[in-house]
């Protein structure tokens, strides 16, 4: 396998990238002029937290080494390219009153901020199951797919609202 | 010659929202993009593990205007090539978000389409128009299907 398909997060929306698993990855940003600026880091794959450790101690990530291969890197499994990212992104999320708070690495989807959230709330699973995370300010409501990084833009804070999800009834 | 709307679906088909949700296994493509026969197109989302529920829905999508408003679609059955019977719909807890988007009695288009306002069946008659939840351009054919993976694998998603 020479070639590989790659997620690229982080300049502009995501898009999907062709590469050579014999590229480094400076190579590959510079191509896409996706190159971090000073202060911003790259990060590779994803974190998504399994419900049943929805709050894991120990998950600081390093930033990758632009100088090594893609291969080296384990993108051919890993797949998604954050780059111009912050080192972490601290996030709130408000809900009756509370208003949680923790860190995050940019690769981290909204999936897992979501349970992680239920678990400090202490929602059950069950009867929170319609509860969503709503962007704030905008209103937006992300896929549980989304990355902080492609909600962030280079920010290194979110806050998001529990909302519960409506289907609206219409008016037969 | 392909209309907009079919340029529209294939350019989404092969983008990163919908590529990266199909590489992750949250739902799988039925054919080639290429091979489509317009306005159609099946797709298989991934179900949570339920006693008596499958590990993918088989979704038939009908494009039809896509891009330029909600498309349509239904649970398929591939032995017979027709809508899925109403029986054989996903259940879900009473009440639920779930359970009203696939409820197959009480609407216009009973296990033929969903009862959301991003299926095209479900807004005759119904102002839905608060724009948290309505249809927009943005919402792609990966939305969709992200969406139904969000459902299928749902707390309140109960099996067949």
């Amino acid at each position: 396998m020479n070639s590989v398909e790659l997620f690229l997060h982080g300049a502009g929306r995501p898009v999907v990238i062709e590469a050579q698993v014999s590229d480094s990855l400076r190579d590959v940003l510079a191509k896409h002029d996706a190159l971090p600026r000073d202060g911003e880091f790259v990060y590779l794959g994803e974190v998504r937290h399994a419900k049943d450790d929805p709050d894991p101690k120990h998950e600081e990530q390093v930033p990758a080494d632009l100088a090594l291969t893609l291969m080296a890197l384990g993108l051919p499994t890993k797949r998604h390219i954050h780059t111009r990212a912050p080192r972490v992104i601290a996030v709130t999320v408000e809900f009756n009153g509370e208003s949680p708070h923790r860190v995050f690495g940019p690769n981290t989807t909204v999936e897992s901020v979501l349970v992680w959230a239920k678990h400090r709330l202490h929602i059950d699973p069950v009867a929170g199951a319609e509860l969503v995370l709503e962007l704030v300010p905008g209103g937006e409501v992300p896929r549980m797919d989304a990355y902080l990084s492609d909600l962030a833009h280079g920010r290194a804070e979110l806050t998001f609202k529990l909302v519960k999800e409506v289907n609206p009834q219409g008016a037969v | 010659m392909s209309s907009n709307a079919q340029r529209l679906l294939e350019a989404d088909l092969a983008d990163a929202a919908f590529r990266a949700g199909l590489l992750r296994g949250d739902w799988a493509l039925s054919g080639a993009p290429a091979h489509l026969a317009w306005p159609f197109l099946f797709t298989e989302v991934a179900a949570a593990p339920r006693p008596n529920g499958p590990e993918r829905w088989l979704v038939r999508w009908d494009a039809t205007n896509y891009g330029s408003g909600p498309i349509t679609g239904g649970f398929w059955d591939a032995e017979t090539n027709a809508f899925l019977a109403k029986e054989k719909w996903p259940k879900a807890r009473p009440g639920s978000v779930v359970a009203s988007v696939f409820k197959t009695e009480g609407w216009a288009a009973p296990a033929q389409g969903f009862y959301h306002p991003w299926d095209r069946t479900a807004l005759a008659g119904h102002p839905w128009t608060d724009p948290l939840w309505a249809w927009k351009p943005e919402v792609t054919i990966a939305e969709y299907n992200a969406q139904f993976h969000r459902w299928l694998t749902s707390e309140d998603y109960l099996g067949q």
